[in-house]
């Protein structure tokens, strides 16, 4: 869509916003719009879960029972104190406490649940979903039971009550507040983060993001936004009973996700205007209502995958591939130059001990020992290769040192001090980061968001910044944008920032994730198998691309089978086998011991095979 | 008419916009080891899925001993004689090494061919003694080599004439590498065509009996194998050792 064309879409539905009360002089139909606009909101909050963050919720009903009845139940008693009721301040501050309670009762549900994934979390939501059902039922002083809260006093403004017109202006501009919020909470770095988590938990940890703690956020804001859906759907019918948030609710809102488009930010809008609508207009057709329902929906599952929303069409920037359109294109070469986004941890480099030392690691799994009594030191500024024999224990090492697995037995010390690696994000954050040997990225993003992705750990705007989208937070973009483009055209991959990961090429994903784990500033670079899939000229680019981190004091530990980019880049050389060190030294000393020879490299000359063909 | 076991004319396929394949053609004749070589990207997966029609290519013919097959589904291709390894192995990592092999000779079995199929067992055990120590363990237990030997015994058990295998070395220790292409010399010995994809060209060239080079989408470079090994463009580009060293010191 065109700059011109959004304006005039905004300025059509702002008009048409404005116009209806004056069309529609009865409230039927003004009532309805309020709840599209209700629903609306607390999709936006489940489409950040669902939809940006890929994690399930089927109890957000749940949620807004909590806003709803806090919100009823706070105006009322405040309405004891006459002078608060005279400006209105007891709807107000009860709405306020709606939200709030549901962030909270948010809070307490996703910190224990977001440790589970995929159907054990949506059937715990929909565990809690029902037991505030439950406890609406049951704690007659408090709830009223299934009669449940009559009167609660409309918003008033000084001495004016909302009619049902005000009220719709007001639902109206909360609406728009909440969208213009998701927009602003995805295009942050926040909104990266979550939407990479979608794809994969485990990259996003590799640069130090706490991916529960992310989780945990998101599923607040999520349940504010049905808190507050929940206050003023409680506000505009004056009385609530459980039966307004049953479980079908909940799928109700995921249904709005569904439909509208998942992971857009005007799904919430398509998918709650449709699925409040369409029912009413069907009133006439009581009994085959569920029918037609049901079959709306498979329809729009089975040809619309991506919602509503997929059929706008979309930004060239999001979708077409970038310039040159990525395939078959080899990387540009790199420049010589050493970014400024890596010489931040050059101080490393003056230290001359290693950046980290372990001390007679072990490790089994099962009876199996992968790892058994390995010492290892990594300098600064120096390339540490570690290779051995498939099964031979390389990646589990790597493992270890990155803080995805514990020893059994061993230590392992960073700058010279004892430290305990307890996950992937506390190893990034101690100035370790790592690529992976079977790729890891997140999707369908950009080469550029992945590498912005792994900014976290330079200094970032807060979640405040991110939401009213300050000058701090947009400068804060800028910043990282600068440094990811400077990453990858360090790793020649400059060219291809705009286009989508999962359109590039097997060789160039795997420097895209080296350009990710250097976004992380890390002083010790973890590379397992990098220059698998790779042909040779692209080795020969990735072993300048090493040699240049060397040079700017990085220290890197390269796990690899390509004999030629080891020899050509390592300092030293640890060959493994059977979870042993079984030689170590420089290139020259490995190759000619005749135990790696046997165990590693076999006879036969570098580059022959010993029968031939034909 | 044509002597052929594969032939392929003009495949084009697109991804969306993106036009992967642009007019390759290429023959595997009888018997035949034959080697793709190109950079990232150039289509090289793109090409081996879609004549073990994974992928829908919207130009071209394709044809396997005389017929047309351009359309034909996946699993009949198999059943054809037409077996692919993919890149990156693809086992069903819970399944054992043994489950594994069956799968491969899944048509067969249900044919009722299990004498055949065992005496080909044999075969894959002859040629890699190694999975025979596996077979009761899982699959996803298994170093990378094994995967990758379990991967070929896999398609063999397909009873395949023409065998098509995606970066066979992909992750391998030098060692191991050296001797599972060792194994596709001892297939073409057994009559059975080879159509490989490899990235690591001096392995790719060494066993071959011809070449081809892809780049954006078609074949640049053709020829046998020591005209290929010989061309200075391929020798530029995917010959060349890691010089580099010292740049930085």
């Amino acid at each position: 869509m065109t700059m011109l064309g959004t304006r005039l879409v905004m300025l059509t539905g702002g008009l048409g916003f404005l116009a209806v009360p004056l069309l529609f002089t009865g409230s039927f139909f003004k009532f309805l719009l309020i709840l599209v606009f209700v629903y609306t909101i607390v999709s936006i909050g489940l489409n950040l879960l669902i939809g940006y963050a890929g994690q399930f919720s089927l109890g957000h009903a749940g949620l807004m029972a909590i806003g709803a009845y806090v919100s009823a139940i706070v105006s009322q008693s405040l309405a004891t104190i006459p002078t608060l009721v005279l400006v209105g301040g007891n709807v107000w501050i009860g709405m306020v406490s709606g939200i709030i309670a549901a962030g909270i009762a948010g809070a307490a549900l996703a910190f224990p649940v977001l440790r589970l994934k995929g159907p054990y979390l949506a059937m715990v939501t929909v565990a809690f979903g029902w037991v505030v059902w439950k406890i609406l039922l049951t704690w007659t002083s408090v709830t009223g039971g299934d009669l449940g809260i009559t009167a609660i006093p409309r918003p008033r403004v000084a001495g004016h009550i909302f009619n049902v017109t005000d009220y719709y202006y007001l639902s109206g501009v909360i609406a728009v507040v909440a969208l213009l919020l998701q927009r602003n909470l995805v295009v942050s770095d926040f909104g990266r983060k979550i939407r990479a988590m979608k794809f994969n938990e485990a990259a996003l940890a590799s640069v130090g993001v706490d991916v529960h703690r992310e989780k945990v956020v998101v599923f607040v804001i999520s349940a504010m936004f049905a808190g507050c859906g929940g206050a003023l759907f409680a506000h505009l019918q004056n009385f609530i009973n459980p039966d307004n948030f049953q479980f079908v609710n909940s799928v109700f809102f995921l249904l709005t996700i569904l439909f509208g488009g998942p992971g857009t930010l005007s799904g919430p809008v398509f998918g709650a205007t449709l699925l409040t609508l369409v029912p009413e207009l069907l009133h006439g057709a009581e009994q085959y209502r569920l029918l037609i329902f049901s079959v709306l929906i498979l329809v729009t599952l089975f040809y619309l995958p991506h919602g509503i929303a997929g059929l706008l069409p979309t930004r060239r920037s999001q979708r077409a591939p970038g310039p040159g359109s990525g395939r078959g294109t080899r990387p540009r070469e790199p420049t010589d130059a050493v970014p400024a986004a890596l010489s931040i941890q050059q101080s490393a480099s003056d230290v001359q001990s290693p950046i980290v030392r372990i001390r007679g690691v072990s490790k089994s799994f099962g009876g199996i020992v992968a790892l058994n009594e390995v010492d290892l030191a990594i300098a600064p500024a120096t390339v540490h290769a570690l290779i051995g024999p498939n099964g031979a224990g390389k990646t589990t090492l790597v493992n270890i040192v990155s803080g995805l697995y514990r020893p059994d037995r061993g230590t392992i010390e960073i700058l010279g001090i004892e430290t305990r690696l307890s996950s992937l994000h506390d190893a990034a954050r101690q100035g370790i980061a790592r690529t992976f040997q079977t790729i890891k990225l997140f999707g369908s993003m950009t080469a550029r968001e992945h590498v912005m992705v792994g900014c976290e750990m330079q200094s970032g705007a807060g979640m405040l910044d991110a939401l009213l989208r300050t000058r701090r937070s947009r400068d804060e973009e800028q910043r990282r944008r600068a440094i990811a483009d400077e990453l990858l055209t360090l790793v020649g991959l400059r060219e291809f920032a705009e286009a989508p990961a999962d359109s590039l090429a097997y060789g160039h994903r795997r420097l895209l994730e080296v350009a990710r784990a250097l976004a992380a500033r890390p002083r010790l670079l973890l590379l397992d198998e990098p220059a698998a899939g790779l042909v040779a000229s692209e080795i020969e680019m990735l072993a300048r691309v090493i040699d240049r981190l060397r040079a700017s004091g990085l220290a890197v530990l390269l796990v690899e089978h390509h004999m030629d980019l080891v020899i050509a880049v390592s300092d030293t050389i640890t060959v493994l086998e059977y979870g042993r060190v079984i030689s170590r030294g420089d290139a020259e000393t490995v190759r000619n011991d005749p135990v790696v020879v046997e165990a590693y490299l076999g006879t036969g000359g570098e580059h022959e095979l010993s029968a031939v063909a034909s | 008419m044509s002597s052929a076991l594969l032939q392929v004319d003009g495949l084009g396929v697109s991804y969306g916009p993106v036009r992967v394949l642009d007019g390759a053609s290429l023959t595997v004749g009888h018997g035949e080891v034959v080697t793709i070589l190109g950079s990232n990207g150039a289509g090289k997966t793109t090409l081996l899925r879609s004549i073990a029609g994974l992928v829908r290519h919207q130009a071209g013919h394709i044809q396997f001993d005389g017929a047309d097959i351009g359309d034909m589904p996946a699993h009949e291709k198999v059943a054809c004689g037409l077996c692919m390894v993919p890149e990156g192995r693809q086992l069903f990592p819970d399944h054992s090494v043994l489950e594994n092999l069956e799968l491969g000779a899944f048509h067969r079995l249900r044919a009722g061919e299990k004498t055949a199929v065992d005496r080909d067992m044999m075969d894959v055990f002859e040629l890699f003694p190694r999975v025979r120590e596996r077979l009761s363990q899982k699959a996803g237990l298994l170093s990378g080599g094994e995967q990758q030997m379990v991967a070929i015994g896999r398609a063999l058990l397909g009873r395949p004439r023409l065998l098509m295998l995606d970066e066979p070395s992909l992750g391998l220790a030098p060692a191991l590498v050296r001797s599972i292409f060792q194994s596709f010399v001892t297939l073409k010995n057994r009559g059975i065509a080879v159509l490989l994809v490899e990235q690591m060209a001096w392995l790719g060239l060494g066993i071959c009996d011809r070449a081809y080079v892809l780049e954006g989408g078609k074949f640049l470079i053709q020829g046998t194998r020591d005209a290929v090994r010989s061309d200075a463009r391929v020798v530029e580009a995917y010959l060349g050792q890691v010089k580099s060293r010292g740049l930085a010191r």
